[in-house]
């Protein structure tokens, strides 16, 4: 079994200690060493470098996270995960990875077994399985559409995961057929509930999903894109257990660059941006539909837009718009959650030619 | 603080500052304990709400699932928040017959 390291850095770490060490060895055979302040924290942090510190604030000699920013600039320390609890103001320029507030210790103990349930589990899935965890980001990063570049129009994209393995994913196509020359944009994105590698299965089930109904709406056995989502939705809660649901967001669309036409239906994504010509802000349209897989009668709408004065729209999960727009700092990250975004730039060659023909 | 109480046969949520995947497991441990002491009523205050994320929303909506709709009430959230908007966007404030804050 793989050896871990878990230092715990508090004048309670005895107590701590305690209340970890039986899951800290489900997944590996651990040894939890202890400190009762900073300056001896800061020893045992270089000598046995542990893969994950608890830190209390309120430590008697130094505040907690000035110890996680000393032993973050580390050599030893600067692949440490660390926890620092206890917190009533951060500081400035603070280095730990998680941050708890003041709580009472049944509070504080449930917390810290949470916290260090979900990085162990990261750990022993990424130890156990590290071949096929790292031939999934592989997958997951080969299966990312390539940016489209024509005359008519660019499409681009932005794909930053939370946690190696994304929640996240999208996907867009220009139409095969070329009768009456038609120039149509077909693309999907979506947002899983979690992230990383135990929400992977439920990203490959709903991409596949996705794309399966959108090409049906291509080749016109959807008459519409709510189809695509309703059809998504049955899928997803005929196979979920009674008990258990797997929500995703999601929103489909298609542009008809002849006519002009954006046709989109949403499941739970809150908005998308349009930036008009002529303008530099991004307007803002927001949305409001079920997500798929939450609810067995859940109905779409599939909603139509003209493309006119558009220059770009942008589609993305609420990772990146909460970025985007959020007035109050309340997740207070930096970054929170799997961040992904589809821009369309259109480049408008059909108004030239209606320019030619008009003189 | 418990975030679980139980009055008669109402558990009531006190929703935390931060409604998350860290807070949905100790509320759903808390919640747990109130079935068992006879709660068949969920009474979600999000008075103290400033933020929620998907796997919150998501068991809310379990248990909405769980009690069903009669037994389900939201209380104390109010219209300009960033979690009205966000449970509006999931159509969630007509499922869940969202009372305004007072």
């Amino acid at each position: 079994m793989t050896k871990l390291q878990i230092l715990v850095v508090s004048p309670k770490a005895e107590t701590i200690r305690e209340w970890i060490k039986g899951m800290a060895n489900e997944y590996f055979s651990a040894t939890i060493y202890i400190a009762m302040d900073a300056m001896n924290g800061l020893l045992k942090a270089q000598r046995y470098m542990p893969v994950y510190i608890i830190v209390d604030n309120n430590l008697p000699d130094m505040n907690g996270m000035s110890f996680a920013s000393v032993v973050k600039d580390t050599v030893e320390g600067q692949e440490s995960s660390i926890l620092v609890f206890g917190i009533r103001n951060i500081l400035a320029n603070p280095k730990a990875d998680y941050f708890l507030p003041p709580m009472d210790d049944r509070q504080l103990e449930s917390f810290l077994k949470l916290q260090l349930e979900a990085f162990l589990k990261s750990r022993f899935l990424i130890t156990a399985h590290r071949t096929e965890y790292e031939s999934r980001k592989r997958e997951q990063l080969n299966k990312l559409p390539k940016q489209i570049d024509n005359e008519i129009l660019k499409v681009t994209n932005i794909f930053s995961p939370y946690d190696e393995l994304s929640g996240d994913g999208f996907d867009y196509w220009m139409s095969n057929k070329s009768k009456d020359g038609e120039e149509i944009l077909y693309g999907f994105l979506y947002d899983c509930t979690g992230h990383g590698p135990e929400s992977y299965p439920l990203v490959e089930n709903i991409r596949g999903l996705l794309k399966r109904n959108m090409r049906l709406y291509e080749y016109l056995r959807f008459k519409s894109l709510a189809d695509v989502m309703e059809k998504a939705n049955k899928s997803i809660m005929d196979t979920t257990p009674a008990d258990v649901l797997t929500p995703a967001a999601a929103v489909a669309f298609s542009l008809d660059l002849k006519q002009k036409r954006l046709r989109y239906c949403t499941a739970d994504i809150p908005s998308f941006y349009i930036r008009y010509a002529g303008e530099q802000e991004y307007a803002k349209k927001d949305c409001r539909s079920y997500p798929l897989g939450m609810f067995d009668d859940a109905s779409y709408d599939e909603e139509e837009m003209s493309l006119d004065d558009v220059e770009e729209l942008v589609f993305s999960s609420d990772g990146f718009s909460e970025m985007l727009y959020h007035q109050n700092d309340v997740s207070k990250e930096a970054k929170h959650d799997d961040v992904s975004a589809v821009t369309i730039q259109l480049k408008r060659p059909i108004e030239n030619d209606d320019r030619r023909n008009a003189i | 603080m418990n975030n679980v109480s139980v009055v008669g046969d109402t558990a009531i949520i006190r929703v935390p500052e931060r409604y998350n995947l860290i807070n949905t497991a100790l509320i759903k441990g808390d919640l747990e304990d109130a079935y068992k002491a006879g709660a068949i009523k969920v009474t979600v205050d999000f008075r103290d709400a400033a933020y929620i994320d998907s796997s919150a929303i998501r068991d809310l909506v379990i248990i909405y699932n769980r009690v069903k709709a009669e037994n389900f009430k939201v209380v104390n959230l109010s219209e300009d928040s960033d979690v009205f908007k966000a449970l509006y966007a999931a159509k969630l404030d007509e499922k869940f017959g969202i009372t305004k804050s007072s």
